[in-house]
């Protein structure tokens, strides 16, 4: 009996053997695999990076002075002395300010996975193992009814009846990232159990399940170890990458909308830092630099989950 | 008989799905803080019919909106106050002189028969809350179609120049550079075209053109995905016998291709255009459009029950509108779906 797919082993293999045979090399998973490091890196350069103590850039003149007026402070400042990238909006360091940005979506896109993982699997693997019955028409009617909410609107309507308030949109915070994970994970939920149905369905019909039912084992067994741990694991590993991406690029676009859907100005994240960058030039740091982050970041993990569907997903090419 | 049959089933499954959703969301709604099931402030109660109450043997009138009257009962019941020009009433005062409508009471009695009737009720800004929808989707079906319009276009012109392209080293960069385009958030897209002055926020014309061009060039992965998606299905349709009997006989491939085409064209905009209705929020918000996505935003920053309900309902009708037209395409289309239909199978 196998002891489960051990996913991480054979993509460790993968990762190895794409570098030393560069002729074959797999440029989405190593391209993939350096933005997923990035990003728990830059996670955990968060925890260390401590926003509250940042110095605000000051023009030398200004630091002697008696009151500092908020006109000297110079923000969107790209060559700034000391400052790697230049400063922020708020004259704080642009590079500490991404680093700290990853906190407002880290959490949140591993809870929204979690979600979609669980309620997505759970649903397609009873509607695609116990076909033909009105469980299967009552699971697929409920995943068409979740899959016509557009994602964006189903979380716009969400934050906005349950947390947002137009005189203090920075309360909550905590809560409207939890309920911007829920529904998006919510929303998500229809696609992955979709790849769950079909793949479960055409599982149906192999030999080892026809094998593991003559020995007599249960449902639970074959449905929970033989086809889902053993058989679908890389399915729900390529659209957690998917949902991971998507869910940085909610969160950034709600950002950007403004602080009653997304983060609020005073907290740092990549979508309000592309709106309060003083765009002067296309080239600027403080544009260039949250826009690459959001756009490498969502190229490398829809890269990394094609790369991991395509090499480890049975029956792709 | 049995492809009518047939036809049936999706018609009640598209009109099982609006119903169902349109439930869920009200039932979402009802348990939000600003839920229509609530006893209403009378301070804030537009549409109060004109109640007479009777203290001692005087009649009051109790329109708050137009005469500004307010009668406020204390907890105990054993006092009550008269005020005039608002105030607000708590507790079991209000709900003994206002009590809300049960769940079924609105879902049905005044959303739905409302639908039917064209008059769902007001909204918090004293609009009517289905010509605030009317009018925003002029706006957003226009956006929508025309972005699906041209994206299916661009992804078949795209079709071509790959197919026609003889280095596969070019193939390849082209299709990395669709996917990094594809992958860009269209806020990002957007704000640099509205911030260099390309379009001016404000101007609804030049508004909807930007909406367009920052939908099309970048939105949710859509002409990259499709690019890639029809390229797969031309290359499988080119390997059919019956295209090579076509291409002997020097018949024209594309009459003979666009039938198999239409199917993985239909199926891939009923996909997409969920997609293209959430970004289509960001894109009208950008460029001061009005229609349905600016609408939802400012619904939900009011927390107005009703216009979110009729708004998300329209939306979520015509993205199973979509699926419908899709469905019925691929029986059209489709001889397979058909046979198996009148075999019974």
């Amino acid at each position: 009996m196998s002891a489960g797919p051990n996913l991480a082993g054979k993509l460790a293999r993968d990762l190895v053997r794409t570098v030393l045979r560069w002729r074959d090399a797999d440029y989405r998973l190593l391209f993939g695999c350096a933005v997923l490091v990035m990003l728990v890196a830059l996670r955990l350069g968060a925890v260390v990076v401590d926003g509250d103590n940042w110095q605000v850039y000051q023009p030398v003149g200004s630091a002697g002075s008696f009151s500092v007026s908020a006109s000297r402070v110079s923000p969107n400042c790209a060559d700034a002395p000391g400052y790697l990238l230049g400063t922020d909006r708020n004259a704080r360091s642009l590079a500490l300010t991404l680093v700290e940005s990853t906190e407002v979506f880290f959490v949140p896109a591993l809870m929204s996975c979690a979600i979609a993982i669980f309620l997505g699997t759970l649903l397609g693997a009873v509607a695609g193992y116990f076909r033909g019955g009105l469980l299967e028409g009552g699971i697929k009617l409920t995943l068409t009814v979740l899959a016509s909410y557009p994602r964006l609107i189903l979380v716009i309507v969400a934050v906005g009846i349950f947390v947002s308030t137009l005189y203090d949109p920075g309360r909550q915070l905590g809560l409207r990232l939890a309920m911007i994970a829920t529904f998006l994970g919510l929303s998500y939920t229809p696609v992955l159990a979709l790849a769950i149905y079909q793949k479960v369905g055409s599982f149906q019909r192999e030999q080892f399940v026809e094998a593991a039912r003559a020995h007599g084992l249960s449902n639970v067994r074959i449905l929970g170890y033989h086809i889902l741990w053993a058989n679908c694991a890389p399915v729900i590993l390529r659209h957690s990458f998917y949902l991971f991406g998507y869910f940085i690029l909610v969160e950034t676009s709600l950002s950007f909308l403004g602080g009653n859907y997304g983060v609020p100005a005073s907290v740092p994240s990549w979508g309000n830092l592309v709106t309060g960058c003083d765009l002067g030039s296309l080239f600027a740091p403080a544009f260039v630099a949250p826009a690459s982050a959001i756009v490498l970041s969502i190229l490398g993990l829809t890269l990394l989950g094609d790369a991991v569907g395509d090499r480890f997903e049975r029956g792709r090419t | 008989m049995r492809t009518a049959r047939l036809i049936g089933e999706k018609v009640g499954h598209f009109l099982a799905v609006l119903f169902f959703s349109s439930l869920v969301l009200a039932c979402f709604l009802w348990v939000s803080p600003g839920s229509p099931g609530k006893a209403r402030d009378p301070a804030n109660f537009s549409d109060a019919a004109v109640r007479p109450v009777v203290v001692g043997e005087s009649e009051l009138c109790l329109d708050s909106s137009r005469c500004g009257l307010l009668l406020e009962l204390d907890e105990s019941r054993d006092s009550l106050t008269l005020r005039v020009g608002g105030g607000r009433v708590t507790g079991k005062a209000r709900d003994a002189l206002y009590p809300g409508p049960g769940f079924f009471e609105w879902f049905l009695g005044t959303f739905w028969r409302g639908v039917f009737k064209w008059d769902v009720g007001e909204t918090k800004a004293y609009e009517p809350a289905l010509g605030v929808v009317t009018d925003g989707a002029r706006y957003t079906l226009v956006i929508i179609l025309a972005t699906l319009f041209v994206t299916v276009l661009l992804s078949l012109l795209g079709v071509a120049l790959l197919l026609w392209l003889p280095f596969p080293s070019l193939r390849g960069v082209l299709r990395t550079l669709l996917l990094v385009l594809s992958i860009t958030p269209v806020f990002i897209l957007g704000y640099v075209l509205q911030e260099n002055g390309v379009l001016d926020q404000g101007q609804v014309t030049v508004g909807l053109l930007g909406a367009c061009v920052a939908i099309l060039c970048v939105g949710d992965s859509n002409l990259g995905e499709m690019l890639l998606h029809f390229e797969t299905e031309v290359r499988s349709l080119r390997n059919r016998d019956y295209v090579h009997a076509a291409s002997l006989r020097g018949a024209s491939l594309f009459r003979h291709m666009l039938p198999g085409l239409l199917l993985p064209i239909s199926s891939m905009s009923a996909a997409k255009i969920a997609f293209l209705l959430g970004s289509v929020v960001i894109a009208e918000e950008l460029f001061a459009v009005p229609g349905l996505g600016r609408a939802s935003l400012q619904a939900a920053e009011k927390g107005d029950a009703l216009l979110l309900l009729t708004l998300t309902v329209f939306i979520t009708f015509l993205v199973a509108l979509v699926a419908l037209i899709r469905d019925l395409l691929e029986i059209a289309i489709d001889p397979r779906l058909r046979k198996a239909a009148e075999d019974g199978s």
